[in-house]
């Protein structure tokens, strides 16, 4: 008689769930900065910890999922997140006026190397997938290289920067870092979230027109004709989503994929914003920030959360766990997805026309990000207490 | 009593999880599926969880042997 044995994960559940809290931590002290009004570049860089810390989190758990390859140390992984942690802390400050930007660029030197480089090193023994694991490896080591330029600038920081570092820098980090990541991972969960055949993305034009896209808006060869790339490429691969959605096992459709959609047309407003205006400013990286990236990075640590928390109740013994399905709370996802899409909706707007709106859409926001953060101390306690009542 | 084999091995996430999915919606009581993967499917076990179904996951040479049953 089969008894539902559950083959012992490696893969550490418990250190994961630790840095994907962190990340959430970090996104509700970022969009509080935003209220409170701190400078900018402090908030850029503390929604740019919360990405990193989501990265590094999620990372641990599929790349040995999706490429058959061993998994770090979890000690690894949390000691890297924890240095991600004080090397952004030390940026953050520094761009509040304190004197920690060189102390902040070795620090986050150090801890991309170590990750990066680990990483990297599973990834080319990728033994599925090689195609995927090629674009994830292109996406961690552009992290690498947006860095080492952010750690080159704070370095020189009191003797002045190439005028061509920073757009290469954020370049390097919205659109080949965290925009790439966020389109390769889509093409295996939009249909793993949504129970789907996955077998309409062959062409993978979608995936090489944004990589594109990302260099020659990194070198600066053409920003338009790079924005032009950009939106194909989303539009293309929205559309391949729908087709696959439309084929789905699961009628209901996931709440992680609704944020995924809502996310997704916010990306293509974002670039069109960028192409109407001819540059990339501060409402079109508001929305590609607090919107496309942090949005579907919320929706998919929804489902990454709840796997990972039934995970840890199962291998500590529980058996009556409720379903996945049931584990997160309706009325508060879409309550915190609502106040996450008007707040960032209406903060690129007032950015564009009135920055003395700003703080009325803003603290939408946060209270978007505050509810979020209730839903994820909802499904991870969900399956925790379950442990200790089995 | 019936026993669905499948090899899906070589076939990437996740149509191992949606072929077995699939596969769940025509089992009886009795019935099993005997799958060949070629990575632990770690998604698939809260899926079938919550469709009350039993299921093991062995490992072997060759990758890994999920059987899921139908009380």
């Amino acid at each position: 008689m089969l008894g539902n044995a559950l083959v012992a994960s490696p893969d550490a559940p418990a250190g994961s769930i630790v840095v994907l809290a962190l990340a959430v931590a970090t996104h509700v002290t970022a969009s509080a900065m935003f209220v409170a009004g701190f400078p900018q570049f402090a908030v850029l860089h503390a929604y740019a910890a919360f990405v990193v810390l989501a990265v590094v989190a999620a990372s641990h758990q599929l790349v040995p999922v999706l490429f058959q390859v061993k998994p770090l140390p979890i000690a690894l992984t949390m000691g890297t997140a924890v240095a991600f942690c004080v090397g952004f802390a030390l940026l953050v400050a520094g761009f509040c006026g304190l004197s920690t930007m060189h102390v902040a660029g070795v620090v986050l030197a150090i801890a991309a190397s170590v990750w990066v480089v680990a990483v990297l090193s599973r990834l080319v023994t990728a033994r599925s997938d090689r195609r995927m694991a090629i674009t994830f490896g292109f996406s961690i080591a552009s992290f690498g290289v947006a860095v080492g330029l952010g750690a080159t600038m704070l370095w020189r920081w009191t003797i002045g920067i190439p005028n061509w570092m920073p757009p290469a820098h954020a370049t390097l980090m919205l659109i080949a870092f965290a925009s790439i990541l966020i389109v390769t991972l889509s093409i295996r969960f939009v249909p793993m979230f949504a129970l789907a055949h996955g077998d309409r993305y062959g062409s993978r034009v979608g995936i090489l027109a944004a990589i594109a896209a990302a260099v020659t808006m990194a070198t600066g060869v053409s920003l338009r004709a790079s924005l032009w790339l950009l939106f194909a490429a989303m539009v293309v691969l929205g559309i391949q989503h729908v087709a696959t959605m439309r084929t789905r096992l699961r009628k209901k459709i996931d709440m992680s994929l609704i944020y995924g959609a809502c996310a997704w047309s916010i990306g293509i407003i974002a670039i069109l914003t960028a192409i109407v205006k001819g540059q990339v400013d501060v409402a079109s990286v508001c929305l590609a920030l607090m919107g496309w990236i942090a949005i579907t990075i919320f929706g998919y640590a929804m489902k990454i959360l709840g796997f990972l928390s039934w995970q840890f109740a199962r291998e500590r013994g529980a058996r009556q766990l409720a379903p996945l399905s049931a584990a997160i709370p309706e009325p508060a996802a879409k309550l915190a997805l609502v106040a996450l899409v008007a707040g960032t909706l209406g903060t690129a707007a007032t950015f564009a026309w009135d920055p003395g709106l700003a703080r009325a859409y803003t603290t939408m926001y946060l209270i978007g990000s505050l509810a979020y953060l209730g839903v994820f101390v909802r499904i991870s306690s969900h399956y925790i207490f379950a442990v200790r009542t089995k | 009593m019936k026993t669905i084999q499948m090899d899906n091995r070589s076939l990437v996430p996740p149509e191992p999880l949606v072929r077995i999915l699939a596969a769940c919606e025509e089992l009886e009581s009795g019935d099993r599926i005997e799958a060949k993967m070629d990575r632990r499917p770690v998604f698939l076990f809260p899926e079938l969880d919550e469709r009350g179904l039993r299921y093991d996951c062995e490992e072997r040479d060759d990758g890994f042997l999920v059987t899921v049953e139908r009380p």
